[in-house]
């Protein structure tokens, strides 16, 4: 007779223990997978070989900043997770906080302005998966998901029609340089590490993780989160006002998703670009970074600061894709999400789950 | 565009939608969202390009693309029929895994305008292949009335009771969860074959028409007769853009255009489901719930 157990431990796995489970279950998933589907479409193992094991990326600028969008977009996703809210709609959100900034760099409005159209644009549209959910009880994931493709259409719509920088490629004109962060000075010694990252988002990423990591164990709206996350009939209950729990989960993520979106078009090529298709994953702008944030911000729902490592390891697997090219990027960029989300939910199986599988010959 | 070629690229389009919306329906009435189903779709489309070039076969072709569908279903099957995870981060994972290796698969044989599946002529194709969509609508309704229809639905409303009466849970949703990745396989290898749907293949040809049956289904209340209707009148919203900006009538750009199914997925999903359904019929209770027992025998 073949038999399968499943059970829910009861007990939270340590730090520790979730670092190294979900250490070993990314590397094997994610150089398995991306391993088997580059060999599978021609690529030489040589070159496999040198893109994975390049240990110049283990601490190069553009590893350190990408890490760094990933954690704070990670740590917006947390939030959301937090309070009962998966949300998938990242790469639409990203695109429309980029388009804040484009607006507020048309209209000579400055820094400041371009976040607050940021945050209430991100705001109004994450609202739509999340009340429909507490409220209607629809899928956040579905609603979140398909959001996505009509915020990069419309983005592809602006670009194109609104506001063409250039006549003859659909793209927006570069951003006012009046709307900047602020970076290192070459004349630093940690410029070889932290250049390309700006210092406001090194700022906020490490005020998030504490601020995150008390919030949600120690204070009454992490308690409300947790209740809404659960239940919006026990949190009504037990009298926590959901339309401002939602307005502060909501503002919260907000917030984070405009420095990472700042962050990635200030510190890039200053342009929106037109999006055909609107593809979602390594064609966009964003490099499908929305997705991949979801799966740390599921996995470091207890503990805030494990998104840093995990988001460290992702950011280790995007330099992978960059260093590869052509069609074989375009694998790789649609693989790696789903290899990333896969090694997540594997672990969560292992860490949380006692499986166990008997195989014997029927009598 | 003549009005003729516009009905029959809607009557094309829409015996495709038909055919996923069928199998997102048996799914889901048995407990199980197959969000996977954009990855059969993607898998299914390539598989049928690249066995129609290699085999010079549109037939085959439609084989093998039908049949690959089934391969996102059983990694669905494995996490979220046999073991306790989230069955949407499963079913979005099985899509993006296969629209990698929908990529892969496309891209192994040379790019070349494949052959279409016309039997004597387009037109009878088309309405041929409209015509088993609906008949296989009708079918499934009078399947869902069966004992079987029984065993499905009970298994979608409370697993735990339907178990406590001998039903075996895993098995009901592993064979609703396989042939609604066939049919995923199909729609994208019709995709990829249908006359006066698509040209040649390219990444990402069916990007997103997956999650879109996802969002219409319970829009159809899970009647495989109203499924049909709703396939159609998607067909009609994908081919009318179009239309709307040829003849120059509304002045749509080609992006915003493009954007309408998926606005009109999320209005339709949160307006039945949230506001009339509940009202109206209730969507099968354990739908999207994985069934999980201390500990099981099969």
């Amino acid at each position: 007779m073949n038999s399968i157990y499943v059970r829910r431990k009861s007990d939270e796995p340590s730090t520790v223990k979730i670092i190294i489970i979900s250490l070993v279950i990314f590397t094997i998933i994610v150089f398995l997978g991306v391993f088997s589907l580059m060999l599978l479409s021609g690529y030489e193992l040589k070159d496999l070989i040198n893109i994975f094991f390049d240990y110049r990326n283990l601490l190069s600028p553009i590893t350190i900043r990408y890490s760094i969008v990933i954690a704070l977009l990670s740590l917006a996703f947390l939030i959301n997770v937090a309070g009962g809210f998966i949300n998938l709609g990242g790469e639409g959100l990203i695109a429309l906080s980029m388009l804040a900034f484009l607006i507020a760099s048309v209209y000579n409005l400055g820094i400041f302005t371009a976040f607050v159209l940021s945050i209430l644009l991100l705001i109004l549209w994450a609202s739509i998966p999340y009340i429909s959910k507490v409220y209607l009880e629809s899928s956040d994931v579905l609603i979140s998901f398909l959001q996505n493709f009509i915020a990069l259409f419309i983005i592809n719509h602006i670009v194109t029609h609104v506001f063409r920088g250039e006549l003859a490629r659909p793209r927006s004109p570069p951003i006012d340089p009046s709307i900047n962060l602020h970076y290192i000075s070459q004349d630093n010694i940690l410029y070889n590490y932290l250049g390309r990252v700006s210092i406001e988002s090194i700022i906020v990423l490490l005020v998030a993780v504490v601020f995150l990591t008390y919030l949600l164990s120690r204070t009454k709206i992490g308690y409300s989160l947790r209740l809404l996350s659960y239940s919006t009939k026990t949190a009504s209950i037990s009298g926590v006002n959901i339309p401002r729990t939602i307005f502060l989960n909501l503002l919260m993520s907000a917030i984070l998703i405009s420095f990472a979106s700042a962050e990635l078009l200030l510190g890039g090529e200053r342009k929106i670009f037109y999006n055909e298709n609107a593809k979602i994953g390594i064609g966009s702008m964003s490099f499908g970074l929305g997705y991949v944030s979801l799966s740390i911000a599921i996995l470091s729902i207890r503990k805030p600061y494990i998104s840093l490592l995990y988001s460290y390891i992702l950011a280790l697997g995007y330099m992978m894709v960059f260093s590869s090219y052509g069609f074989y990027r375009l694998i790789l960029g649609v693989a790696i999400v789903g290899l990333s989300l896969l090694s997540v939910l594997l672990s969560e199986l292992l860490l949380r789950y006692e499986v166990r599988l008997n195989w014997r010959l029927k009598h | 565009m003549a009005f003729e070629t516009l009905i029959l690229q809607i009557l094309s389009m829409g015996s495709i939608l038909i055919f996923g919306i069928l199998g997102e329906i048996l799914s889901e009435r048995s407990g199980v969202v197959n969000l996977g189903i954009e990855g059969s779709i993607a898998l299914g489309a390539a598989s049928a390009y690249a066995a129609t070039i290699y085999f010079d076969n549109c037939l085959i072709g439609l084989f093998l693309g039908t049949l690959s569908g089934v391969l996102p279903a059983f990694l669905l099957i494995l996490l979220s029929v046999y073991l306790p995870l989230n069955m949407i981060v499963v079913g979005i994972t099985s899509s993006s895994i296969f629209s990698a290796v929908s990529i892969v698969i496309g891209n192994l044989v040379p790019r070349l305008p494949q052959k279409r599946l016309i039997l004597s002529s387009e037109e009878f194709t088309i309405y041929l292949i409209f015509m088993i969509s609906l008949m296989s609508s009708a079918l499934l309704y009078i399947v869902m009335r069966q004992r079987i229809g029984l065993i499905i639905r009970s298994v979608g409303e409370d697993p735990y009771t339907a178990y406590s009466m001998g039903i075996n849970i895993w098995r009901i949703r592993t064979l609703s969860t396989i042939t609604s990745g066939f049919l995923g396989g199909l729609v994208g290898s019709l995709m990829i074959l249908m006359p006066m749907v698509s040209v040649i293949w390219r990444e990402g040809l069916t990007s997103g028409w997956g999650y879109i049956l996802v969002a219409i289904t319970p829009a159809s209340l899970w009647n495989p007769l109203i499924g049909a209707l709703l396939g159609i009148f998607m067909g009609m919203i994908s081919f009318l853009s179009i239309a709307i900006q040829t003849s120059g009538l509304i002045p749509l750009s080609t992006d915003l255009a493009s954007l309408l199914p998926y606005l009109l997925a999320v209005f339709l999903y949160v307006l039945i489901r949230g506001l009339f359904l509940r009202k109206l019929i209730a969507a099968p209770r354990a739908l999207a719930k994985e069934f999980v027992l201390e500990e099981r025998y099969e």
